[in-house]
């Protein structure tokens, strides 16, 4: 019983042209852009079900066969992990096939789609369609798919931005094959399922996401109406201090509905890096210093923080919501560009975001996401600790929020030369130190990758842990799914 | 009413039919993935240097730094090959396409 035999069970049961077993094929699965060694996370194999009933075939021999599956669905997971695993020598269960468009509901505005499922692919299908839907896109949009963004529970900018909170119903199977539709999904012939999420009894759709219960084969989406009008522009801020009076200062808007985006808060340095490469701006060591990237981002226009938002709704609604931003912003010490506009917020898929890797030419990236309670004063003070750790650090302070609920996500990219063995155990150790400093403060996240999922677990609590131990030891008694993530084992 | 019929095959199709194979030509695989990239200054331009079909074919599958790999899954080495020799033949464009939207 090994990895092996599983691998060549797999290949008899699903095709072996959907089974990679040579270190050739497993290297690209292997590829890590976090600061952590590729062995500690290294996949042993991939298979690549097109059907449900492939996958409890799957599952039934990875349990003969004493194999764990790592479930993705179309594995990229940039800076979080790609397809790489908690620990090394799982088996990537890979989704990307089962890529079906299942409905579309132009009444309710819903989708039901399988884990393959692109952004890009469901974008074009509702416009060949004549839909005017929009989605709403994580930051890789094109590459990546609803199912496995949302089922990390990801964000984006738009109104949508809350991609769990606007997803409907999901189809489970379980480690022993089960399958499990939640919420209305279990009603015989049920007409309901993209139409309420909660069910009946306990709601179980968030033990499926961020966890290792079940592999999750369908998930219901709300889409958004297309706005009969829209505008985009980008408040700036010129201070770094100004953080407590711009975020005091969007909250009410953002909570009466004045502004429709979540929106992306960019500190100058994130800003910069997409289209500035360290060198030009500081090729020396150490962290680039706030008055260097703060003179830079002056230089282009630019300021301290930048909110680039959205206004959505009928043409008097846009005018009269943007006026009452425009005072509120230069009434904050701001000032209001207008119609500089993020793609992604107005239903178009871009991968501008991409251009960040140019910063540094390699391969290092990892997302440090605290979330900030949607308080000025919260939000300078995880600021000033983050810039205190990475200083110390020599890590380059960047840091793009996104305002929703109540929270803002404070998701900080540690944009880094992978090639580089010093700055790859630099980053480590600051990420590592993040973590405690920000847990230490009282302060939990959002998400985290693979190598850092035991000490964010850690730092929610013991209970959490436990309960989460249970709930593995009693949905997959064997332990064949995902080992280590989210910190749960048996 | 043949012209209809098609018509609505093909609108059909996607609904149905997206499994593997979901490309229908290497031109569909560029305007889907590449182009966000490769046309906008993000990335290096490809159309138009007549780069190597197999170069294109190891490149994508494996990655590169800033460059994400390309699963088996996602697609297959025949339409790996099938993009590599169309990328081939591509004249430059005209002109880069700026990024959608103002700079950010």
């Amino acid at each position: 019983m090994s990895v092996a035999s599983f691998l060549a069970a797999a290949g008899r049961a699903i095709g072996a042209d959907h089974v990679i077993a040579d270190p050739q094929g497993l290297a690209p699965f292997a590829q890590i852009m976090l600061p952590v060694p590729e062995a500690e996370h290294a996949p042993a194999g991939v298979v690549s079900p097109q059907s449900v009933e492939e996958v409890q075939a799957l599952l039934r021999l990875a349990y003969d066969h004493k194999a764990y599956l790592w479930p993705t669905s179309t594995g990229r997971n940039f800076g979080y992990g790609t397809s790489t695993c908690a620990t090394p020598g799982q088996v990537v269960l890979d989704l990307r096939r089962m890529n079906r468009i299942l409905d579309v509901d132009p009444e309710l505005c819903t989708a039901l789609v399988e884990p393959g499922v692109t952004y890009q692919q469901l974008h074009d299908h509702l416009r060949a369609l004549g839909l005017n839907l929009w989605l709403d896109f994580p930051a890789p949009g094109p590459l990546v798919g609803p199912t496995g963004n949302t089922l990390e529970r990801g964000g984006g900018t738009t109104p949508y931005g809350d991609h769990f909170g606007n997803s409907c119903g999901m189809e489970v199977v379980l480690a022993d094959g089960t399958l499990l539709r939640t919420g209305m999904g279990g009603v015989k012939d049920t007409t309901s399922w993209q139409a309420y999420r909660y069910g009946f009894g306990p709601f179980l759709d968030g033990i499926f996401t961020q966890s290792n219960f079940g592999v999750v084969t369908k998930l219901g989406l709300w889409l958004m109406p297309a706005p009969p009008a829209h505008r985009s522009g980008m408040a700036v801020w010129n201070r770094p201090e100004d953080i407590s009076i711009l975020i005091d200062t969007l909250r009410p808007l953002r909570f009466d509905g004045t502004i429709g985006s979540c929106g992306t808060l960019a500190n100058d340095l994130l800003a910069l890096a997409s289209t500035t490469t360290r060198r030009e701006l500081y090729d020396s060591p150490g962290a680039v210093p706030a008055e260097v990237s703060l003179r830079a981002a002056k230089a282009k226009g630019l300021g301290a923080w930048m909110y680039f938002f959205s206004v959505y709704g009928r043409p008097d609604r846009v005018a009269s919501d943007w006026a009452v931003i425009e005072k509120a912003v230069v009434g904050a010490g701001g000032r209001l560009v207008p119609d500089v506009f993020d793609p992604m917020q107005v239903g178009e898929l871009s991968l501008r975001t991409f251009s960040i890797f140019n910063y540094t030419g390699g391969n290092g990236l990892a997302w440090f996401s605290p979330v900030t309670p949607m308080r000025g004063r919260d939000a300078a003070r995880q600021m000033a600790l983050a810039r205190q750790v990475m200083d110390a650090h020599g890590v380059d302070f960047m840091t793009g929020m996104t305002l929703n609920g109540r929270e803002a996500l404070n998701v900080m990219p540690l944009v880094y030369d992978r090639s580089d063995d010093a700055a790859t155990t630099r980053h480590r150790a600051c990420f590592e130190a993040l973590i405690d400093a920000f847990a230490g403060a009282g302060y939990g996240f959002y998400r985290t990758g693979v190598g850092f999922m035991d000490r964010v677990a850690a730092a929610h609590g013991a209970a959490q842990m436990d309960v989460n131990r249970r709930i593995k030891r009693a949905l997959d008694p064997a332990g064949i799914l995902a080992p280590g993530k989210s910190g749960i084992r048996l | 009413m043949r012209v209809a019929a098609l018509a609505l095959l093909a609108f059909a199709a996607p609904a149905l039919a997206q499994s593997a194979g979901q490309w229908r030509a290497p031109d569909h695989v560029w305007a889907s993935s590449c182009t966000y990239c490769h046309d906008t200054g993000s990335a290096p331009r490809l159309r138009g240097t007549h780069p190597d079909a197999n170069l294109v074919a190891i490149v994508a599958r494996n990655g590169l730094p800033g460059m994400p790999a390309f699963h088996p899954s996602e697609i297959s080495d025949q339409e790996l090959a099938a993009l590599g020799a169309w990328l081939q033949r591509q004249p430059a464009p005209a002109a880069l396409k700026p990024p959608a939207g103002k700079r950010k």
